[in-house]
């Protein structure tokens, strides 16, 4: 299952992450990392908001479609 | 001579960095550029106890890669050593998450004194932080602040004196990771046994596993020829990471920092109370963030900032552009006139033009600091930019760019300061560039004098066309600069949303007053020295008529005629007009005026015999395309820290606007 088709209020379990090596290290840095748990607090339409670590993140469809998530 | 102390603020974005600025050195605070980026440098600086403190803000970042400039300045200050304090400010209530970027500080054996911002919002959160724990597992002086409510503040001051005179000498906590990590280190070590490295060892290996881009180019250049051994050995543990924890190895190591700093939060996180996470501010970010929604409410705020904007501004704007175009003046007429005649028209149409300029901004510039800071501290902003991500991604742009660019259609010089907001010192600069071709209101006159004369049946829908054209080559533009500058910089890929909260305005008002300041010292300088010239242009050689025939402004109107000819003007008038247009769009009608001997009500009239409707929409194009006005490029000067970008803009501008302006009247002739 990819990020971006996560249903509202759901928390999942990150699996692995697409693109470069800057955007993974990068989003470890603030806790989405593979193992880590997040909060998909808002789904599309429009950016999708996860939480995680205490704050809210706003990521574009096209880098949630690059996140592979399983149930957590 | 008192003596110095230089304070370097890190941390991540939004813990607070600008309020600490505030509270500790009030209106001090200078802004420009670090050499040779836009990324904004602020320095400030306060007395105590005998001792001068200056604090210099570094850029808000979540890591110390490098994989974007803000990074790169913050760690190559870091690394060059001029200070004698690094302070971590921390935003307690995301304590896990910015004790990541302290751990990065301990590994490239920096001391920092740990600053704990926001105590007074903890309460709020329901738990309470264990400074001594802290204290005890970082080895590092820790201070609990509220910079807002400017509290803690002198412990903090002392504990910068103590740090930097050596009568406290923070230990640091070396960070240790899991074998695994340790492992790897060691293994690449082996490559540097006998080479002399001119960065701290430890954190330059940790780095290179983080296939850190410049840490990697200098490990190329230490190593030579061992650099392929070294990346035989880098796969073979990527390898290994990846079998084990499914995970690449620059991540693998952000992952083991990350998790090490939550022990350490949750060992000093004390009397964790479960309370329901504000899932009121998630409905509201639902419903904001839904474009359905979210579109026409944005354009809702836009429309509001802008109504507030003018309606507040125009009357004071007014009042200040009499006081310098007709009382001043008035006065130099009445009381001076034993006074030369050409001395009079320096102060007229010279000084007092040139002052007059600077000063109406100021309203307009004053009021629109302020709603910007309401939105940007209310949390609205990041919303937005959340928002229009994805549309402007197709541009090359971030949705940050969105709303600098809606105000360009007010006016384009408080737009480019609102670039300020932006994160990513490319799409600022880019969107720096493309903002005067967001048509401002000053650039409507001349619109609305044309079609009125040409296009009495069609006025609307020429204008639409004439704002639509410049939206569009904006973007346009955007999407081919995007592609020369970005190279090597990472897409912004989220952008936090922090709390909704109300303004502190104390530091609101305050930096309001620091950025009108610059403004004054820095455009405003530019923008006088432009008008004195244009003066000298119009008004000699002397005894000839104010911007008449005979002038050097006339004469350059003459002179640029051939230029002008293919795009169907064939008046040296309008070419003048188009000259003291640089000054302001507004002046293009009223020069014309002049030129013709008209009222600008008897204008339609002599433009009727001097143009035809296809040069006159050449002409309409090109005043839109043309130039930035002096206070845009100077806007531009002062925020890109030199005359490059400004002067790019300029030549892009100028070029495209004939290019199309030629296009356009040859296209219309020719149907």
């Amino acid at each position: 299952m990819k990020l971006v088709n996560v249903p509202e209020g759901k928390s999942v379990r990150v699996v692995s992450i697409g693109g470069g090596f800057g955007v993974r290290n990068r989003l470890a840095a603030i806790g989405v990392y593979p193992g880590a748990v997040v909060k998909v607090v808002k789904s599309p339409p429009g950016p999708i908001i996860i939480e995680v670590a205490g704050s809210r993140m706003a990521i574009g469809k096209g880098m949630a479609a690059k996140i592979e998530v399983e149930e957590a | 001579m008192k003596k110095l102390i230089k304070v370097a603020l890190v941390g991540n974005p939004n813990v607070g960095k600008t309020a600490i600025m505030n509270a500790l050195a009030g209106t001090s605070e200078k802004v420009g550029n670090w050499p040779g980026v836009t990324v904004q440098k602020k320095t400030g600086c306060y007395s105590f106890r005998g001792f001068e403190v200056e604090l210099v803000d570094l850029p808000g970042i979540y890591s110390l890669t490098s994989y974007t400039i803000e990074e790169k300045v913050t760690r190559n200050f870091l690394l060059g050593g001029d200070y004698d304090v690094v302070a971590d400010v921390i935003d307690v209530t995301l304590l896990g998450r910015n004790l990541y970027l302290t751990l990065e500080l301990l590994e490239m054996g920096i001391k920092p004194v740990i600053v704990l911002n926001k105590m007074d919002e903890l309460e709020d959160y329901g738990y309470t932080i264990d400074k001594n724990v802290l204290e005890k597992l970082l080895k590092l002086p820790v201070v609990e602040i509220s910079a807002v409510k400017k509290k803690g503040l002198d412990e903090l001051s002392e504990t910068f004196l103590m740090v930097a005179t050596g009568d406290l000498k923070p230990e640091g906590f070396t960070p240790l990771y899991s074998d695994t990590l340790e492992n790897a280190i060691s293994l690449i070590e082996y490559f540097f046994k006998d080479v002399k490295l001119s960065y701290p060892k430890r954190w330059f290996l940790i780095k290179l596993l983080e296939k850190d881009p410049e840490v990697t180019e200098w490990a190329r250049e230490v190593l030579g020829e061992k650099f392929t051994g070294l990346s035989k050995e880098m796969e073979r543990i990527e390898e290994e990471v990846l079998r084990k924890f499914r995970c690449d190895l620059p991540s693998f190591v952000a992952k083991e920092r990350f998790l090490l700093a939550s022990r350490i939060a949750t060992a000093a996180v004390k009397h964790v109370i479960e309370f329901p996470y504000e899932s009121f501010s998630d409905k509201i970010d639902r419903v904001v963030t839904n474009p359905f929604t979210g579109i026409p409410i944005f354009f809702f705020v836009m429309w509001l900032v802008f109504k507030l904007t003018f309606d507040l501004s125009s009357p004071i704007s007014d009042l200040i552009d009499n006081f310098f175009s007709s009382f001043l003046p008035g006065i130099v007429e009445n009381y001076l006139s034993f006074l030369p005649q050409p001395l009079k028209s320096l102060i007229n149409d010279g000084v007092l033009a040139g002052v007059g300029a600077v000063m109406v901004f100021l309203p307009v510039l004053g009021i629109l600091y302020l709603l910007m800071s309401v939105l940007e501290d209310t949390g609205y902003m990041a919303r937005a930019a959340a928002l229009w991500d994805n549309f402007m991604k197709l541009f090359g742009l971030s949705g940050a760019s969105v709303i600098p660019m809606i105000l360009g259609f007010g006016c384009n010089v408080p737009a480019i300061y609102a670039t300020r907001a932006m994160r990513s010192s490319v799409q600022k600069l880019v969107t720096m560039m493309i903002i005067p071709w967001m048509s401002c209101s000053a650039r409507l006159t001349v619109f609305s004098v044309f079609t009125a004369a040409f296009f009495k049946e069609h006025q609307s829908i020429v204008m639409l066309g004439l704002y639509l054209l410049g939206v569009f080559l904006a973007l346009g533009l955007a999407a081919v600069l995007t592609r020369f500058l970005a190279e090597g910089e990472v897409d912004e890929f989220f952008i936090e949303l922090p709390p909704y909260k109300l303004p502190a305005w104390n530091v609101v008002l305050n930096q309001t007053f620091i950025e009108i300041r610059e403004f004054v010292t820095k455009a405003g300088t530019v923008i006088f020295a432009v008008s004195v010239f244009i003066w000298a242009l119009a008004s000699l050689p002397p005894g000839s008529t104010y911007a008449g025939e005979e002038t050097f402004v006339g004469y350059l109107g003459k002179l640029l005629l051939p230029l002008f000819a293919p795009l169907g003007i064939e008046d040296w008038k309008p070419i003048v007009a188009l000259i003291f247009g640089a000054l302001a769009k507004e002046v293009v009608v009223g020069t014309m005026g002049a030129l013709y001997g008209s009222s600008e009500e008897g204008l339609g009239k002599a433009l009727q015999s001097a143009f035809t409707p296809e040069s006159a929409v050449a002409f309409l194009v090109f005043t839109l395309l043309y130039i930035p006005c002096v206070a845009t490029i100077a806007a531009i000067k002062q925020e890109s820290g030199g005359w490059r970008y400004p002067l790019l803009a300029v030549a892009i501008q100028l070029s495209v606007a004939w290019v199309m302006a030629f296009l356009v009247f040859n296209l219309l002739t020719f149907l």
